[in-house]
């Protein structure tokens, strides 16, 4: 019997299926992904990178570990620190010399607050500070509403504040600046911008569920679940289009109970207490500074005004969820979302901002 | 394909390609592999544990013992010595991706799966 050969061509083939396969699959593996968390602002920020080599990421870690603990101290609002010194010093003289590590958060701050209507306001930490929230024990009973009542009669606003060079002056010596609305953002900014520095262009930083997003994990783009605002699960879930800023802010946070009630750590400048208008607030937008602060805005603006704040910062992808737990989207963000929660919750699509 | 294969070939052939439909459905088919849950303490990662076998686990994190309850294929915090009990508010975590913490305590869980659903949880 004559020896016959399996044609070369057709085992070269198979050979090449084999090796492709194996080859794709391994680039699925979660491996791909490369982790760490630390803490710093009071909460857990996650680094989470793709498709770079161990070394790489481990000191892009270590960096934004240093870093974060570095924004951390330079903008604390109540730990001894510059920031500290310099409401010192604007309370008692009510002019300062700015330390450079917070100047470049006074104008962009200023602006923020100007076009959200004084909703988000770095300048209102007398208030923070009456209501014990410029503590990390959480307090243990609102204050006296004659107090707040007061404190509300000071009128601090972030447009008492003039910059001349590098010197800060205030026209309202009540004016005592806390960046927790914003600091969490421009550290988040910064992280990115480094990450790009080291040369990588697929990650994502997570402040305590805050985060920026850029590239994509692979093949697809990151997928950035939104926790349902009562209750445990995902509300929806968003893809994040190459580099975003995706901000939730929720009446769920940081807070204390009462006597039955819920006191949570977003104050309305307006009122003098925890802003009641919605359960949540989920901005996009491209930096994560103007999303932080935006979505502090349109969480204290609530059901009713959040549209026309939403108007004035520029933005386009805003989901709310109401008092009822009615989920409210501009156009642009009902094309983006994807809701979980099974059964779906009612939505409302607004006019574009 | 008579005089172009032998038995031998044919029986190869019948193989190689049983292989290539094995690998394909193994490594591009519906995830049949389970979910993990992670767990962090103080920056490390102290845990990976199959999501399908209840157990309950003591973590020491920076302020105290998290104790992480894992049943029915979901984990939860079950009790930590932080003040605002957020972590145990949040509840069960079920998919892939899903994650929940004691900031104060420095102890997180995460739900692990090959195809995570969620990359990051927004809160």
């Amino acid at each position: 019997m004559p020896t016959r050969r399996l044609s070369p061509y057709l085992l070269l083939l198979l050979g090449l299926a084999t090796a492709g396969l194996l080859a794709q699959g391994c680039a699925r593996q979660p491996d791909a992904v490369q982790e760490q968390q630390f803490i710093a602002f009071g909460t857990l920020v996650d680094v989470s990178v793709y498709g770079v080599d161990a070394e790489l990421a481990q000191r892009a870690f270590t960096d934004l570990e240093q870093r974060f603990a570095q924004w951390h101290h330079d903008w604390h609002a109540w730990e001894p620190g510059p920031l500290v010194d310099l409401n010192t010093a604007l309370e008692t003289t009510g002019e300062a010399e700015v330390p450079a590590v917070i100047l470049p958060l006074i104008a962009p701050a200023q602006d923020l607050s100007a076009r959200s209507n004084g909703l988000f306001d770095p300048a209102i930490g007398g208030l923070l500070a009456l209501w014990g929230f410029q503590s990390d024990a959480p307090p243990q009973a609102p204050p006296a509403a004659a107090a707040i009542t007061a404190e509300l009669a000071k009128r601090p606003r972030m447009s008492d504040l003039r910059l001349e060079d590098d010197r800060l002056i205030t026209t309202n010596r009540a004016v005592k600046l806390d960046f927790g609305a914003f600091a969490k953002g421009v550290a988040v900014d910064r992280a990115i911008e480094h990450l790009r520095e080291l040369g990588i262009d697929n990650a994502i930083v997570n402040a305590g569920g805050d985060l920026r997003a850029i590239g994509r994990r692979g093949t697809r783009a990151w997928r950035i679940g939104v926790r349902n605002p009562r209750g445990p699960g995902v509300l929806a879930v968003i893809e994040a289009q190459g580099d975003e800023s995706i901000f939730t802010s929720g009446d769920y946070e940081r807070g204390f109970d009462y006597q039955g009630r819920h006191y949570h750590h977003i104050l309305d400048p307006r009122t003098g207490y925890p802003a009641a208008g919605a359960r949540s607030v989920t901005v996009i937008y491209p930096d994560a500074a103007t999303a932080d602060a935006a979505a502090t805005a349109l969480l204290v603006a609530g059901a009713k005004d959040w549209l026309e704040v939403a108007r004035n910062l520029q933005l386009r992808w805003v989901m709310l969820v109401d008092g009822e737990g009615v989920v409210h989207m501009t156009p642009a963000m009902a094309e983006r979302v994807h809701i979980e929660l099974d059964p779906p919750p009612l939505i409302e699509l607004s006019e574009a901002p | 394909m008579r005089g172009w294969l032998t038995g031998a070939d044919g029986v190869l052939l019948v193989a190689a390609i049983a292989l290539i439909g094995w690998l394909y459905v193994s490594v591009w088919g519906p995830s049949s592999m389970p979910l993990e849950i992670e767990i962090w303490s103080r920056g490390q990662r102290v845990e990976q544990l199959p999501l399908a076998e209840d157990r309950i686990l003591d973590i020491r994190g920076a302020m105290g013992t998290s104790r992480i309850e894992i049943k029915d294929g979901q984990a939860r915090f079950v009790a930590s010595p932080c003040t605002n009990k957020l972590c145990i508010l949040h509840g069960w975590q079920r998919h892939a991706g899903e994650t929940t913490a004691c900031v104060p305590n420095r102890v997180s869980l995460r739900i692990l799966g090959r195809d995570a659903r969620y990359d990051a949880i927004n809160f």
